[in-house]
């Protein structure tokens, strides 16, 4: 089919998630014209709703979102997958899931909020392991802020609760009351053990704010915030358009072209749901289309010119994928009543384990106990125990009131091997390679998860709990990162400190693809900090130029 | 004269609507006055005047158009919020209200604890008149400085602008003298010579008594900050474009006579009528107007369109009007927006609770609640019994069927899914609302009870956005700007009918016609797949 007229603005960027929307955003407002190319639909919230009420399995977060045929998405976490192939030693530690459709995978996130720890983007200097990435803190620091409030973040006063991550202005919000559940929690961790429990920033109204509501505790943050009280890549992507941005859904990009030299990305082209191709043409070219479907355009994009895919010069395109893949508990609790479920999903964290000397040799992690609604939990446990009629009521309600759920985010280590190719035998309507993986957890992740395990063997012997249900073998935590990483060396990574490719200097990737370390925090506020830097920079060079 | 009734209308309309300006009122005034409003006969009146009939009259004649425009409705931009959303850049302080809060800090200050004297007292007076008068609510523009002007308030010829009535003399009023200034609020006559256009209501504060002037003039002069800006000049088109056409209308339009005496040692149905007519200017938008656009007076707060915004029969009649209230829900109402199963404010009456009514002392709100609630009662065209009668709670029906669609289906729902998948989560399938009615019920509630169904799809569209005290009350709107759901015009009907149904007093057959006549804001940014 013939191609329709070529469009073209100063700055194309490839998917509308939290980061492809908020860098449309900032340049839309500088008055730079922005097309942004999104392979899924558009999508409003009242259809996720009615979808998650009518959906029988509730905890499953890719349920409401059945994909559409143009744009997979993996259906769920379940190995094998008919979308996201892993395989390896641990295949199912790396079966992450994630959306596209206008807005991007915020659209089922829990609003955690994180900064990254000074050290975490040191992780080579300091302890000798993994890398250091192109930047530091104080780099990234203004672009927190400006995250933060971008999303609506609230979070404690810095002064009673540091958080290790230091900041120069307070959370837009104050932080969310810590639920019951949650409080006793904390009276415990004080009172027993060494450790503290802190208040989770969360990107998510404790007052009405951005024409949205004060969080009123729904519980079902994920998959979907009833009301809109919780920040999603919608906000960015609706505060572009009234801003200029052009949002062009349905555009399954498949091909970045470059000039002759291969020095400069000249335009992508896309697939409408038809398959007819289009181009657009521009100045400059971002790639935020998340970790792993960034890695799978630069491969898909390969040619005579770049064999091995764009911007992969250093062969590490799709190389060290990295996640917080962790640990999960559940037990009942043997002490007083926590009634779990009353509020938003986390709100709580044991941050004691994000940093330390002992970083030479294992992970770092951080301990969610996470405060969702245990009813379904209870229900399976009891009638599995054979309780009957009114003993299986009683039970119900002892045992989703005393239900306790830990989960850890453990850090995974760059390893090339760790590596996302383009499937072979698999491949989408349009005719674009299925993504597939090959995960083995490091051994600096294995040794902190078993530092987990110990920690919250302790916890459940000290909450006098029973019937623990351990999840077999390492938990994935959908925070994919590093298949574009970062790095000084042209040699050994994909973009500079700048989010900059190495290879074409006007395309620039904004996704947690390019993290070199993973942290223990949740990845999103770093992404959305590291898109608005991607953002200063194209302001100055468009409007300086 | 349709153009010139529509102008006036839409001014109205936009008038109280104001935008987020997030004026601290006056620390400590209220209570010097409230000193002074609470001892009648301490001091002698400073003039002496004969005293007023007090007899709460269905009035002489008041007001006429209030100002503004509606920054919140139309702009949804972030608005006063402390750091500022939606990627502007980061910067947290709020200017406005450090402004505001330094604009007033002296007439506080200088009147803290003690009963003020001679010019700090003038001054604290001067500052509740500003506030009772709710002038910063059309002389800001949202995230402007205090008194600034600017504010665009949309009509039809045009958008008429605020002007800056900040005390700097090239810019604001700094060259006013107290006639100057007195014959701009008493009469609408501008320094130059040229004719006010009626958005300021010039013929309610005709009724100030002269001390209230000097007072508020003084004010105005010595606490308020002079702010070196021009806002854009009015242009509007023909005929309207002649502010000398507006001499004409002066002529024809009532006017308040002007109280005399000490307006603070009135009684307190004298003062409730003051505050009503002089300052508040309740008839403006709640007394329906005559063919010449004059407030008619056997119909005194019968209530009248606002072209959007109804502003309701606010009469003591117990089946069109407010007559089943009790003064101290009126006085609840007034002072926080709200009274449980009654009704709540949202649209330009949540924007004068939450920069005037909020702010009056306790004397003062059981004054104007007095004068209210003693309105001659007059029959309502469509409220046949009380508004806040109606309904019950009521279990939504089981929409449990579908299994998921995908996610490109953005098929137009009809009413009970609109409200499983909208309203639900907040107000609840059976409609009751949160325990502590932060969330009202939906029964039992004015909005949803009344015979036009104007307010119920504009507060859909537009939402609730009113602090009061401490308390900041929040509906999301579902108009083409929401960030949480855009709802089509056939949807929003859908969902106002089915509520009313459910809710109210039936079925009110909302069309989609009539919910795009009153959406006031750019058609939905995207069209999304509706209806396919």
């Amino acid at each position: 089919m013939p191609s329709e007229q070529t469009l073209s603005a100063d700055v194309v960027i490839v998917g509308s998630g939290v980061a492809g929307s908020s860098i449309a955003n900032e340049l839309a407002r500088a008055g730079i014209s922005v097309i942004v190319l999104e392979a899924g639909p558009r999508v409003d919230r009242q259809h996720f709703v009615e979808n998650f009420r009518n959906l029988e399995n509730k905890p499953s977060y890719q349920g409401p979102f059945p994909a559409v045929p143009w744009a997979r998405h993996p259906p769920n976490q379940i190995t094998p997958n008919d979308y996201l192939h892993t395989n390896g030693p641990n295949a199912e530690a790396y079966q992450q899931v994630y959306l596209r459709m206008m807005g991007g995978t915020t659209w089922h996130w829990a609003g955690c909020a994180w900064r990254y720890l000074p050290s975490d983007f040191e992780l080579k200097t300091r302890y000798g392991q993994g890398r250091d990435w192109a930047l530091k803190y104080e780099d990234l620091e203004p672009f927190y802020y400006q995250a933060e409030v971008m999303m609506g973040v609230c979070g404690p006063d810095p002064a009673k609760e540091d958080l290790g991550s230091p900041r120069k202005q307070p959370y837009p919000m104050e932080a969310l009351p810590i639920s019951y559940a949650a409080q006793q929690f904390r009276k415990l961790i004080d009172e027993k053990t060494p450790w503290r429990v802190v208040h989770e920033p969360q990107a998510r109204n404790t007052r009405p704010y951005d024409n949205r509501p004060t969080c009123e505790g729904h519980n079902n943050c994920m998959p979907i915030c009833p009301i809109g009280a919780m920040y999603n890549g919608s906000y960015s992507v609706y505060h572009a358009e009234a801003a200029g941005a052009k949002f062009i859904p349905n555009a399954v990009v498949y091909k970045i072209e470059r000039d002759s030299a291969n020095k400069r990305v000249t335009g992508v082209q896309y697939y409408d749901p038809e398959k007819n191709s289009h181009r657009v043409t521009g100045k400059y070219f971002v790639i935020a289309a998340h970790c792993i479907e960034t890695a799978k355009l630069l491969l898909v994009s390969a040619d005579e010119q770049s064999p091995d895919g764009v911007a992969n010069s250093s062969g590490h395109v799709g190389r060290n994928m990295m996640d917080h893949t962790g640990v999960q508990v559940t037990f009942i609790s043997g002490d007083k009543a926590l009634w779990p479920g009353r509020g938003p999903l986390e709100t709580n964290v044991i941050d004691n384990f994000r940093d330390g000397d002992w970083r030479n040799e294992r992970g770092a992690y951080l301990v969610h106990m996470v405060d969702d609604n245990q009813v379904d939990f209870a229900t399976q446990m009891a009638i599995s125990k054979g309780y009957v009629g009114r003993e299986l009521e009683e039970q119900i309600r002892y045992l989703s009131s005393h239900t306790v759920r830990l989960f850890s985010h453990n850090e995974a280590l760059p390893d090339p091997d760790n590596r996302l190719t383009l499937s072979k035998t698999n491949k989408d309507i349009l005719g674009i390679p299925h993504p597939e993986v090959y995960y083995k957890l490091p051994e600096y992740t294995v040794k902190s998860c078993e530092h987990t395990r110990k920690v919250f063997k302790e916890l459940i012997g000290l909450m006098h709990g029973t019937d623990e249900e351990w999840t077999p073998g390492y938990f994935p935590q959908d925070h994919p990162s590093g298949s574009t990483i970062m790095g000084t060396d042209p040699k050994d990574s994909v973009v500079d400190g700048h989010c900059r490719t190495h290879d074409h200097e006007n395309l620039f990737i904004a996704s947690s693809s390019v993290f070199s370390t993973v942290g223990t925090g949740n990845i999103t506020l770093t992404v959305a900090a590291l898109a608005l830097r991607v953002a200063d920079t194209l302001k100055k060079e468009l409007l300086h130029a | 004269m349709p153009d010139f009734r529509t102008l006036l209308c839409s001014a109205l309309v936009a008038g109280t609507a104001l935008g987020g300006v997030a004026l601290a009122p006056v620390a400590l005034s209220p209570v010097a006055l409230a000193q002074s409003a609470d001892k009648p006969a301490d001091k002698p009146a400073p003039q002496s005047a004969p005293a007023q009939p007090t007899v709460p009259a269905p009035v002489a004649e008041e007001g006429k158009p209030a100002a503004g425009s509606d920054a919140k409705t139309s702009d949804h931009s972030p608005t006063s919020q402390t750091p500022a959303p939606a990627g502007e850049a980061a910067t947290p302080a709020n200017s406005q209200s450090a402004a505001t809060g330094a604009a007033m800090a002296p007439a506080s200050g200088a009147n803290a604890a003690a009963q003020p004297e001679g010019a700090d007292a003038e001054l604290a007076r001067g500052a509740y008149l500003a506030t009772a008068a709710d002038c910063v609510a059309c002389h800001t523009k949202p995230g402007g400085k205090p008194f600034a002007g600017g504010l665009k308030i949309a009509t039809p010829m045009g958008d008429v602008v605020a002007t800056n009535i900040t005390p700097d003399p090239q810019h604001g009023i700094g060259s006013y003298t107290e006639a100057d200034f007195e014959n701009a609020l008493r009469h609408g006559v501008r320094k130059d010579g040229s004719y006010l256009y009626p958005v300021m209501p010039y013929v309610s504060y005709a009724g100030m008594t002269d001390q209230d002037v000097k007072a508020l003039y003084a004010w105005f002069m010595h606490v308020v900050k002079p702010v070196a800006e021009a806002p854009e000049e009015t242009n509007l088109s023909f005929p309207a474009s002649l502010r000398s056409a507006m001499m004409a209308w002066n002529f024809v339009a009532s006017k308040e006579t002007p109280e005399t005496g000490d307006s603070s040692t009135y009684d307190q149905l004298r003062r409730g009528r003051y505050l009503a007519n002089a300052l508040e200017h309740c008839g403006t938008c709640h007394t329906p107007r005559n063919f010449m656009l004059s407030e008619k007076q056997d119909h005194y707060l019968a209530g009248g369109s606002l072209g959007t915004w109804y502003a309701p029969n606010v009469t003591s009649s117990k089946t069109g009007g407010i007559g089943d209230w009790s003064e101290d829900d009126l006085v609840a109402y007034l002072r926080t927006g709200r009274v449980a199963g009654r009704a709540q404010a949202a649209g330009p009456m949540a924007e004068a609770v939450e920069h005037s009514t909020s702010h009056l002392t306790d004397a003062d709100l059981h004054a104007l609640a007095a004068f209210i609630l003693k309105v001659a009662p007059m029959d309502d065209d469509a409220d046949h019994a009380a508004r806040d009668a109606a309904g019950k709670a009521a279990e939504t029906p089981d929409i449990r069927t579908k299994g998921p669609q995908r996610i490109d289906d953005l098929a137009e729902m009809d009413g009970p899914h609109i409200y499983d998948a909208n309203c639900s989560a907040c107000h609840g399938h059976d409609g009751a609302g949160t325990r502590d009615h932060y969330v009202p019920s939906l029964f039992n509630n004015s909005t949803v009870g009344a015979g036009r169904p104007d307010n119920l799809i504009m507060t859909i569209l537009n939402g609730v956005d009113r602090t009061a005290g401490k308390e900041h009350a929040f509906m999301p709107g579902f108009d083409g700007q929401s960030n949480v759901q855009r709802l089509s015009d056939a949807e929003v009907a859908a969902l106002t009918n089915y509520i009313t149904a459910t809710f109210g007093t039936g079925d009110h057959q909302v069309t989609p016609e009539l919910v795009k006549s009153l959406r006031k804001d750019t058609p939905v940014v995207n069209p999304l797949a509706k209806g396919k």
